[in-house]
């Protein structure tokens, strides 16, 4: 029990620290760089570590805060992430600890399905159907960025994940592969 | 259930669930704002003083940063300064005959008058949204400043954007640029009519979108562009860009163009927030107020029936109110 709030306790804080860092990102880019999307490697990351189940209640929350912050609509952000989480997380039976190819691979889809997404509901149903623009301007930039900063903060992830989240048990399992 | 010994979910059923939790959400958002006010509120309360905090810090280090890079750049800019100095003495003599006319042309058009006269909120911006699809940003100042939604936002002369969401000690604004923002402008030149837009593709350029421009409106490049009097939420006479083209559509009814907008929405810090709501708006206002009014009324007479005469004549009272604002 104690360590299941240990561990609520840490994501909270990831969460909350990814989306702080991630606005102000978005501000110290301005026209130069697209924002990378750390949510979206957060959730991704905890997907292929831990599996659907965590990593959409990881996503929600994340899409949630979003939401509550930048949009209009609640619940859009919220699901989004939501099926980034589910995504992700089917890759958890190819989680292998040395594999850092895979969960590169698991950020660019979730970061793709995302925007993508948003692009469908937010832009297309405006009618702004210029998807090429969309895809190399925005889409592609950021995939591309994100799977660059994910490269690096998987290492991070993947300790936080080993030394706090699972149990004893869990952790003599992993060190077994 | 009873075959098994551990009760696992199955993420097939927490994903149908969750959507159904989430298009929830979206539904409630859309038809009643007011019952997700404590989801923000929530968040709000936890993120904003970090963000505040992380924004002094950064802007600690870019200013130790500077400061290097600035010496050198100083004595170079000394030199050019001085001798910019003589020409724009020379200037200022030419522009000292043309101011005349500028206030003339100013007294003409009201337009800077106006909002000058209102009352200013200075404020920081401390965030940007996290997607890289639309232009809004929070700042600083909320609701105990005495910011509201549907203030306007200036920054260095220009309109900035509207105030879409406010918290206690943040608030959200809509940059004049974002794709879904639609702004009634007229211009200064002629007091025709149009709709400056933002769009993602011509932002890459620096550039908003103007259309519904009647055919016979004599606009032309490089005309002034402000909000209009018609606008129902932005204040008139705020200045919003100039014309970098316009022509005519292939329907042969409209004009339609494009504005270069005078704020460098690329390198906003700080911003004004005009504590003006626009007329109308505050009418509607009011009338909300009375509704409550009228509802609290309600409330009491269930509670205190001795009062029900007073009360009656008060809801009649705002009714009337109604009427006159309607």
């Amino acid at each position: 029990m104690l360590h299941k709030i240990k561990s609520i306790l840490v994501i909270t804080f990831l969460i909350v620290v990814c989306f702080i860092l991630q606005n102000s990102l978005s501000l110290l880019s301005g026209s130069l760089f697209v924002t990378p999307n750390l949510l979206i490697i957060l959730v991704c990351i905890f997907g292929y570590l831990t599996g659907s189940n965590e990593a959409m209640v990881i996503g929600f929350f994340s899409g949630l805060l979003v939401d509550a912050f930048s949009s209009d609509i609640i619940g859009l952000n919220a699901l989004l992430y939501l099926y980034v989480g589910f995504f992700s997380g089917r890759f958890n039976r190819l989680f292998y600890k040395n594999m850092v190819i895979i969960p590169m691979v698991i950020v660019a889809g979730g970061d793709f399905i995302y925007n993508l997404g948003y692009y469908v509901i937010r832009f297309m149903l405006r009618n702004k159907l210029d998807v090429g623009f969309y895809l190399m301007k925005i889409i592609v930039p950021e995939v591309i960025l994100t799977v660059c900063i994910a490269l690096v903060i998987y290492r991070i992830f993947y300790k936080i994940y080993f030394n706090v989240l699972i149990t004893e048990e869990q952790r003599s399992k992993v060190r077994f592969d | 259930m009873k075959k098994k010994t551990k009760f696992t979910l199955q993420p097939k059923l927490v994903i149908f669930l969750m959507t159904i939790v989430c298009i929830g959400m979206m539904v409630i958002s859309v038809a009643r704002p007011k019952y997700i006010e404590p989801v923000k509120t929530a968040g709000a309360s936890v993120v904003v003083p970090v963000e505040v905090g992380i924004n002094h810090i950064g802007r600690y280090f870019t200013d130790v940063a500077g400061n290097f890079k600035k010496v050198k750049k100083l004595k170079a800019e000394n030199k050019k300064l001085k001798n910019q100095i003589r020409e724009l003495q020379e200037d200022n003599s030419l522009l000292a005959q043309n101011k005349y006319e500028l206030q003339r042309l100013r007294d003409l058009y009201e337009l800077d008058q106006e909002y000058v006269q209102y009352e200013k909120v200075a404020a920081r911006v401390i965030g940007k949204d996290t997607s890289n699809w639309f232009n809004t940003f929070t700042i600083d100042k909320g609701s105990d400043n005495g910011i509201a939604v549907d203030m306007n936002v200036i920054s260095g002369g220009g309109l900035v954007g509207i105030v879409t969401d406010v918290g206690r000690n943040y608030a959200t604004v809509r940059t004049i640029i974002d794709d879904e923002s639609s702004v009634s402008v007229s211009f200064a030149s002629t007091s025709d009519t149009g709709i400056a837009s933002g769009d993602l593709q011509l932002n890459e350029k620096g550039l908003m979108n103007l259309t519904g421009i009647l055919k016979d409106a004599t606009v032309s490049e490089g005309d002034m562009v402000v909000t209009s009097q018609i606008s129902d939420k932005f204040l008139p006479g705020i200045l919003v860009g100039f014309i970098e083209e316009v022509s005519l559509d292939s329907n042969q009814l409209n004009q339609s163009g494009t504005i270069t907008p005078v704020v460098d929405f690329m390198h906003i810090d700080e911003v004004l927030v005009l504590k003006k709501v626009k007329d109308n708006r505050a009418i509607q206002e009011t009338t909300a107020e009375n509704d409550k009014k009228d509802s609290g009324d309600a409330e009491s007479n269930e509670t205190e029936s001795n009062d029900s005469e007073s009360n009656e004549t008060e809801s009649n009272e705002t009714e009337s109110n109604d009427s006159d604002n309607d």
